[in-house]
C-alpha cells in the first residue's frame, strides 16, 4: 500500500507540475462560465446583458433544464470531455510510460521491491488521473450550472466521470503499448492518435451502414403495411409496383446485412470509443431526461427511403442500440480489448532487459 | 558468511551479444568492493543482474543469504544507478523520500530518515529545490541519500564519483567509509582506480566478460614487491638473484639509470648497492615499491599479445 500510495502521489506532483492539465482545467471552467452565462426566457435566449428573440428557443418550447442540458450533452460531452479534453489528456500522459522506462528512470524503478507487473499497472492507472480528475471538474461545475440556472439538480450526470474515464482508457491502453514497444512520447502519441481515427473511421461506417440496415428493414416493413391496407380497402387492387418495390427493397435490405455483420464483428472486437459516448447519452437520457423536444414529423429520404418517418427511425435506432449495444457489449468488450493490450504491455515489460 | 555470493553468471542480449561469459563474484560482507573493468566488461550489466534490472541468462548464488535476483532481497538493498535520471518535478526531499516509500519504508521513518541522510550528504539546506536546479554532484549526493532511505545491508553505488569535482569526491570517499563503519556491504562500480584504490578492501576486474581477477589490493599485487635504485654512473646492468638486472635511463637525468629488483626483502637489495658503490656509481634513491591498482588493471585487461582490449587503455588513463 505504501508503495501504491508513493506512486499515485508522484502521479499528482507529475500532473501538478504540467501546465497543459491545469490549462485544460481552466478551458473546462471557462466553457461552464460560459455556458452558465447564456441564459433563457419565455422569449429567446440572453448571453449576459444581451438579449436576443428567438420564437424556437425559449421556454416555451422547452424547459430551461433541457436546454443547458442539450448544451452539456452536445458541447460537453461530445465534443470537449470526448475529444479536445482527450486529447490534452493524450498529449500530457503519453509520455508517462516512455518516461518510466527511460534509462536511468528505470532503474531506480525496477531495484524496488515491487513487481514489474504493479509497478506498470499502477504507473498506467495514474495516467488516468488526467482524464479524471478533467471530467470531475467538468461534471461538478456542469451540475452546478443546471442546478442553478436551469432549477434541474440531476445527480445522474455524473456517471459521465467514470463513462469518459473508461472511454480514455481505450486510447491510453494503446498509448500505453506504444510506449514500452517505441520508448517514444511522439511516437506513441502519434500512433494513438491514428489508432484513434481508424475506430473513429470503422465505428462511423458501422453506424452508418446500420442506419442503411435499420431504413431499410423499416422501408420494407412499411411497404408491407401498404400493400395490407391498400388490399384491405380493396381485396382487388393493384399492388404490383408495391410489390415490386418490396422486392427491391428486400435485396437492398440483404445486401446492407451482408455488408453490416462483418463490420459489426470488428467493431465488437475493437475498442468503442463513438458507442461508449452514445451509450452514455442514451444513460443521460435514461436517467436525467435528456431527450431532446420532440420534433419532425418528416420523412427519412435515406438511400430513397420514402415511407418512414425520421422520427420512427430515430425510435428505432435507439431501441435497436438499446437492445444490441447494452453496456456488455459497449464497455464490456472494449474493456476486454483493454485487458489484452495491457496484458501484452505487462508481458513485454515483465520479459525486458533495461 | 558473503554478502554477495555469484557464480556463473552468464548474460546472452538479444541478438547473441554474451555481455558476461560466466562471472563469479565473491563480496564480504561489511567490506567496500570494487568492480572494475573496461568499457563493455560487462560490470553495468553484472550490477543490473543483482538489481534485477537486466534477467540473467543463468545464474547460480546468493545476495544477502537469499537467491539472487529475488524481488525480496531487494528490500535490504540500495541502489545508486550510474547516469540516474530523477522525476524534474520533485525536490531532493522528495525524490529521497519517494525511493524510500517504493522501498516500503514506513511513513514517519521514511520522514525522520530522510532528514539524517540529507544532513549526511550535505544537502539539508537544499532538500527543498528542484532536482533540475542541482549540480551533477548535488545529484549524486541525493542519490546517494535515497540510496541509503532503506537502511539497506547492501550498498550498490555504479559510478557514485561520476561529475563530481575533487572536494566532493572525497566527500563521498569519506561518505563510503563511513557507510562501511555501519557495517554495511558497499559494491562499488568505478572507472576512477585511484578512488577505488583508496577505499576499497577487495576488488574484481572484469574483462570480456570474465572476472579475470579477484581479492585485496595486497593479494593481487604481491608478486609485484621491488626495490627500485637509482645511481648516477653505473653499470648497464647488476646481478641480482642469479640474472642481470638492466638498467634503464632516468628521464631528465643524464647518465642516471634506475634498477629495478624484484624482491621485497631489503637485504638481498644490500650487496647490488655495495657493488654499485664499488664501481664508482652514485646511488641517489632506494625506494620499495609495488604495483598500483591502475598497474594491475592495465595488466589484467591486455591480451597474450600485449594488446590492451578495446577501450582499456581509455579506462586505465582515466
Amino acid at each position: 500500500m505504501t508503495q501504491t500510495l508513493a506512486i499515485f502521489l508522484d502521479a499528482y506532483r507529475d500532473l501538478n507540475s504540467r501546465k497543459l492539465f491545469w490549462l485544460a482545467i481552466a478551458i473546462s471552467m471557462l466553457v461552464v462560465v460560459l455556458v452558465g452565462s447564456v441564459g433563457i426566457d419565455s422569449s429567446g435566449i440572453s448571453v449576459l446583458w444581451f438579449h436576443v428573440d428567438n420564437k424556437f428557443v425559449n421556454t416555451q418550447f422547452f424547459p430551461a433544464s433541457t436546454f443547458y442540458k442539450i448544451i452539456f450533452q452536445n458541447l460537453g460531452i461530445n465534443v470537449w470531455l470526448t475529444w479536445l479534453a482527450a486529447i490534452l489528456a493524450l498529449i500530457s500522459t503519453a509520455s508517462v510510460v516512455p518516461e518510466m522506462v527511460a534509462s536511468g528512470s528505470i532503474d531506480m524503478l525496477l531495484s524496488k521491491p515491487i513487481t514489474r507487473g504493479r509497478l506498470f499497472l499502477t504507473r498506467w492507472v495514474t495516467g488516468l488521473f488526467f482524464a479524471g480528475i478533467q471530467a470531475l471538474v467538468f461534471v461538478t461545475a456542469s451540475f452546478l450550472v443546471i442546478g442553478i440556472r436551469g432549477g434541474a439538480w440531476e445527480p445522474g450526470l455524473f456517471i459521465a466521470v467514470p463513462t469518459v474515464v473508461v472511454f480514455f482508457s481505450y486510447l491510453y491502453c494503446f498509448c500505453a503499448l506504444m510506449g514500452v514497444l517505441t520508448r517514444s512520447t511522439v511516437a506513441s502519441l502519434l500512433l494513438t492518435l491514428v489508432f484513434w481515427l481508424g475506430l473513429f473511421g470503422l465505428q462511423e461506417g458501422e453506424q452508418f451502414v446500420n442506419r442503411g440496415r435499420i431504413a431499410s428493414t423499416m422501408e420494407c416493413a412499411a411497404i408491407e403495411r401498404a400493400i395490407e391496407t391498400r388490399l384491405s380497402k380493396n381485396a382487388d387492387a393493384d399492388v404490383d409496383r408495391l410489390r415490386g418495390e418490396l422486392e427491391s427493397e428486400r435485396a437492398a435490405a440483404a445486401t446492407w446485412q451482408r455488408v453490416y455483420s462483418p463490420l459489426y464483428a470488428l467493431v465488437t472486437c475493437l475498442p468503442k470509443t463513438n458507442e461508449t459516448t452514445e451509450w452514455l447519452q442514451r444513460r443521460l437520457i435514461a436517467s436525467a431526461s435528456f431527450r431532446p423536444p420532440p420534433d419532425e414529423e418528416s420523412t427519412l429520404n435515406f438511400f430513397g427511403s420514402t415511407r418512414v418517418k425520421r422520427r420512427e427511425f430515430q425510435q428505432a435506432l435507439f431501441d435497436d442500440a438499446e437492445s444490441r449495444k447494452g453496456v456488455a457489449w459497449t464497455i464490456g468488450t472494449s474493456l476486454a480489448f483493454e485487458a489484452a493490450l495491457l496484458g501484452a504491455c505487462v508481458w513485454i515489460f515483465r520479459r525486458r532487459d533495461f | 558468511m558473503l554478502a554477495i555470493d555469484l557464480r556463473d553468471v552468464t548474460k546472452t542480449y538479444r541478438g547473441g551479444v554474451k555481455a558476461l561469459r560466466g562471472v563469479s563474484l565473491s563480496v564480504g560482507r561489511g567490506e567496500v568492493f570494487g568492480l572494475l573493468g573496461p568499457n563493455g566488461a560487462g560490470k553495468s550489466t553484472l550490477v543490473k543482474i543483482i538489481m534485477t534490472v537486466v534477467r540473467p541468462t543463468t545464474l547460480q548464488g546468493t545476495v544477502l543469504g537469499e537467491p539472487a535476483c529475488t524481488q525480496r532481497v531487494l528490500e535490504r538493498i540500495g541502489y545508486l544507478p550510474e547516469h540516474h535520471r530523477f522525476p524534474a518535478y520533485l525536490t531532493g526531499r522528495q525524490v529521497v523520500d519517494f525511493l524510500g516509500a517504493l522501498a516500503k519504508v514506513p511513513r514517519a521513518v521514511r520522514r525522520e530518515r530522510t532528514e539524517r541522510l540529507l544532513e549526511l550528504v550535505g544537502m539539508r539546506d537544499w532538500g527543498d529545490r528542484r532536482v533540475t536546479t542541482y549540480s551533477k554532484g548535488m545529484q549524486q549526493r541525493i542519490g546517494i541519500a535515497a540510496a541509503l532511505v532503506n537502511d539497506p545491508q547492501l550498498v550498490v553505488l555504479d559510478e557514485p564519483t561520476d561529475g563530481v569535482d575533487p572536494v566532493g569526491r572525497r566527500e563521498i570517499r569519506d561518505m563510503l567509509l563511513r557507510i562501511r563503519g555501519e557495517g554495511r556491504t558497499v559494491l562499488v562500480n568505478s572507472h576512477l582506480l585511484g578512488e577505488v584504490e583508496m577505499v576499497a578492501d577487495r576488488v574484481a576486474i572484469i574483462n570480456q566478460g570474465l572476472t579475470v581477477a579477484q581479492g585485496t589490493i595486497e593479494e593481487l599485487t604481491r608478486d609485484s614487491h621491488r626495490y627500485e635504485l637509482d645511481a648516477v654512473d653505473g653499470p648497464a646492468a647488476v646481478p641480482f638473484a642469479g640474472r642481470e638486472c638492466a638498467g634503464a635511463a632516468v628521464p631528465d637525468r643524464p647518465g642516471a639509470l634506475t634498477y629495478v629488483l624484484p624482491t621485497r626483502d631489503a637485504a638481498e637489495v644490500q650487496p647490488v648497492i655495495d657493488l654499485l658503490r664499488a664501481a664508482g656509481a652514485v646511488v641517489t634513491r632506494v625506494e620499495r615499491a609495488r604495483e598500483t591498482l591502475e598497474d594491475l588493471f592495465v595488466r589484467s585487461v591486455v591480451d597474450r599479445d600485449g594488446r590492451a582490449m578495446p577501450g582499456a587503455a581509455r579506462e586505465a588513463r582515466r
